[in-house]
């Protein structure tokens, strides 16, 4: 293991080289690396559930904000926002829906808040504003009520029509 | 290829933390059987948002919010101030709220507030409160008092949004608050901010405000706020006064924001140095934001120079430095820059606040408001060479108070921008070009005719709620008008908020609705001397 690098493995075998203070962004991998005794010199950290095109991905996103400061001290007391995502991550986050999900997915199971945050904001943002019907055909969503229970819903949420 | 539906509902969790509950309710209770499924048995800590709606429309949101468990209920946000009375009469605050944690009110009155503020008192897990308040300013002093005895509130920022002549927040009932952290844009004076700290020995964060021109530093002990380790200030105070202030606190403080509306002494880099240097040994972030006249380019080079000499870069402090030009007088906008990597980034540009004898421009990270004490052209071109340095999809709030604005190029610029929420006019402006991006409040601070108003629709007619002061004959046209326009495919208004109403004009407006068969319109409500009228 040359310097302070890592060695990542994705699930489909391709091994990538990273600064160690950019993958402890990786809450999943600080762990392994700090208190699982697993040290820079192990070959590779295996990560069986991110495949090579996405850890890519996290690692460029990872890369970029390794100088982020922390997150505000009172951060759990303001309110979820969703405008405030930087230009960079919103050109970062232009790919298709399942490149999108797929990164959901590995933020979700590497641990790195800041991009699962980024991710959720994107996909709240594709939802907000918009109609049931709308929402199914953005994410290919198959409509399985029968007749019968679209009627009784529609009874039940006449309400949520109104502005 | 992954798909919305692989998602575990972990992660539609942290998704709909960001949607209003009861909207993501409506939307995904439909979706299909899944999706109705995980809504049904949802057991979330639940948080509500009682937005601008119609009387309808809240009712039935009432009825949502009450079939859940009041004492799993964690946030309550109320941003709509008419709707206050309404849903704490259908769902009093009392001590059932075991668990609420934070409440947000938006326009709440003072007197109001001390009596919520009084319930709350019994709440045991009550640790943030946020409310902007109106009204007589003769209840601020009670409002402080019953912020200061809530008995586990960690997390408090209030603002009063009124002129304040004097307030007088010494010798308070409270003795000792747990606040933490203590946010506020009140006008306090430097007084008010050392007799509230003194009260909050668990002070870490404090942003406040401070504009007192004069004050006298002999009487001022130092302040035993031990654990505060950031303060942000904006203050128009002389910096030799700013010195003494800051010198009274207690060292341990790591990050310092200052947002200084006080003349060119404050970009004096030598003077706060020493001050830093002396005082402030663990101070590991220093942001500071200045705009104003120089004389010359050679006092802008002799100004940047200092801030970039061994001291600040030893630091990694990093400032960013502009000028302008305008009529042949220079100003100089200069800010912290948060990384010296990322200049581009939107976050690094943030708090800004530009003020000299002529013109203010304050720009609070997604807000920007321009207020020239002169009228020129001048002031407008500089507003605009301002404007297109900005990173326009983080403005939110724009706030324009000069009656120079070039509004053809604003519209120009509005169109670019997809994230503003309110924007707020002085005077009225004309334009024949169309602002086609949605924008969800305009407010005009200056009296409408009706004519005003029809141009006003076909500059912006994707606007949602506009504010506004009326000429009363046109009362009536008004109205008329707006709510016929509301038929229109491209109409998203559904809301007009009258200010300088009263009690005839408000009896005027009920007899309208009535006589023209307005049936379909859910509220009209005069509190204080604004009218609001809501339809679906």
């Amino acid at each position: 293991m040359a310097g302070n690098k890592i060695k990542l493995q994705s699930n489909d075998g391709d091994t990538f080289d990273v600064d160690v203070e950019i993958a402890k962004q990786s809450a999943t991998i600080k762990t392994m690396l700090e208190d699982l005794g697993m040290s820079e010199e192990d070959d590779v950290i295996p990560l069986p559930n991110v495949n090579s095109a996405i850890l890519k991905k996290v690692i460029q996103w990872a890369t970029h904000h390794k100088d982020d400061p922390p997150p505000p001290e009172d951060d759990e007391n303001r309110e979820k926002n969703l405008s405030d995502i930087s230009s960079w991550d919103q050109d970062f986050l232009k790919v298709d829906q399942g490149t999108l999900f797929e990164l959901i997915l590995a933020a979700n199971y590497l641990d790195i808040k800041g991009l699962l945050d980024v991710t959720c904001k994107t996909v709240a943002n594709m939802i907000k504003g918009r109609t049931p019907e709308e929402i199914r055909r953005q994410f290919n969503i198959k409509n399985d009520f029968t007749p019968q229970e679209e009627e009784q819903i529609k009874k039940e949420n006449e309400w949520c029509e109104e502005k | 290829m992954t798909c919305f539906e692989d998602l575990s509902n972990e992660i539609f969790y942290e998704i709909i933390e960001y949607l209003d509950i009861c909207d993501a309710y409506a939307v995904f209770s439909k979706l299909n059987r899944r999706f109705q499924q995980f809504f049904k048995y949802l057991s979330l800590p639940w948080k509500f948002s009682i937005h601008s709606a119609s009387r309808v429309s809240l009712s039935e949101r009432c009825q949502y919010i009450r079939s859940k468990p009041v004492a799993d209920i964690l946030s309550l946000r109320f941003s709509n101030p008419t709707a206050v009375d309404y849903v704490l009469s259908l769902i009093p605050l009392d001590s059932s709220f075991i668990r609420l944690e934070s409440l947000v009110l938006h326009k709440v009155n003072l007197l109001k507030l001390v009596s919520i503020l009084t319930t709350l008192s019994t709440l045991p897990r009550l640790f943030s409160l946020t409310a902007t308040m109106v009204g007589a300013i003769t209840f601020l002093r009670d409002v402080h008092d019953a912020l200061l005895a809530l008995p586990v509130l960690k997390y408090c920022n209030t603002t009063f949004n009124g002129k304040i002549e004097f307030l007088e927040l010494a010798n308070l009932c409270a003795k000792i608050s747990p606040i933490e952290y203590f946010v506020s844009r009140t006008s306090y004076t430097v007084k008010n901010v050392t007799d509230i700290f003194r009260h909050l020995p668990k002070l870490v964060h404090a942003e406040v405000s401070c504009f007192s021109p004069m004050f006298s530093t002999d009487s001022l002990m130092p302040l035993l706020v031990k654990h505060l380790t950031c303060l942000h200030l904006q203050t128009s105070t002389q910096v030799e006064q700013l010195e003494v202030f800051l010198s009274k606190l207690c060292h341990q403080i790591q990050i310092l924001r200052i947002s200084s509306y006080s003349k060119m002494d404050s970009t004096d880099a030598k003077r706060w140095q020493r001050l830093i240097s002396s005082h402030f040994p663990d101070l590991r972030t220093f942001e500071m934001q200045h705009f104003g006249e120089i004389s010359s380019l050679n006092e802008y080079d002799l100004i940047r120079n200092e801030f970039n000499s061994s001291f600040w870069w030893k630091r990694k402090w990093f400032f960013t430095f502009q000028t302008f030009n305008t009529n042949n007088t220079f100003y100089m906008l200069f800010y912290s820059q948060m990384r010296a990597s990322s200049t581009r980034d939107a976050r690094s540009i943030h708090n800004i606040t530009i003020d000299d004898a002529k013109t203010i421009i304050e720009f609070q990270s997604s807000q920007l408001t321009f207020f020239p004490a002169y009228q020129n052209s001048g002031n407008a071109s500089l507003f605009h060479q301002i404007l297109n340095t900005m990173p326009y999809q983080q403005l939110k709030r724009l706030t324009i108070t000069s009656n120079t604005c070039m509004m053809d190029n604003l519209i120009d610029w509005l169109n670019l921008c997809t994230n503003i929420e309110v924007l707020t006019f002085k005077t009225y402006y004309y334009s024949k070009k169309t602002c086609s991006c949605i924008i969800p409040r305009i407010i005009f601070q200056t009296l409408l005719t009706y004519e005003n108003v029809q141009d006003l629709i076909d500059t912006f007619p994707r606007l949602e709620i506009l504010e506004m002061k009326i000429r009363e004959n046109d009362l009536e046209n008004i109205v008329r008008f707006l709510l016929t326009y509301t038929h229109d495919e491209i109409s998203r208004l559904y809301s007009i908020i009258i200010h300088d109403a009263h009690s005839i004009l408000s009896g005027r407006l009920h007899k309208q609705i009535e006589r023209e068969d307005f049936n379909w319109i859910c509220s009209v409500e005069f509190i204080g001397d604004v009218l609001y009228l809501r339809w679906k």
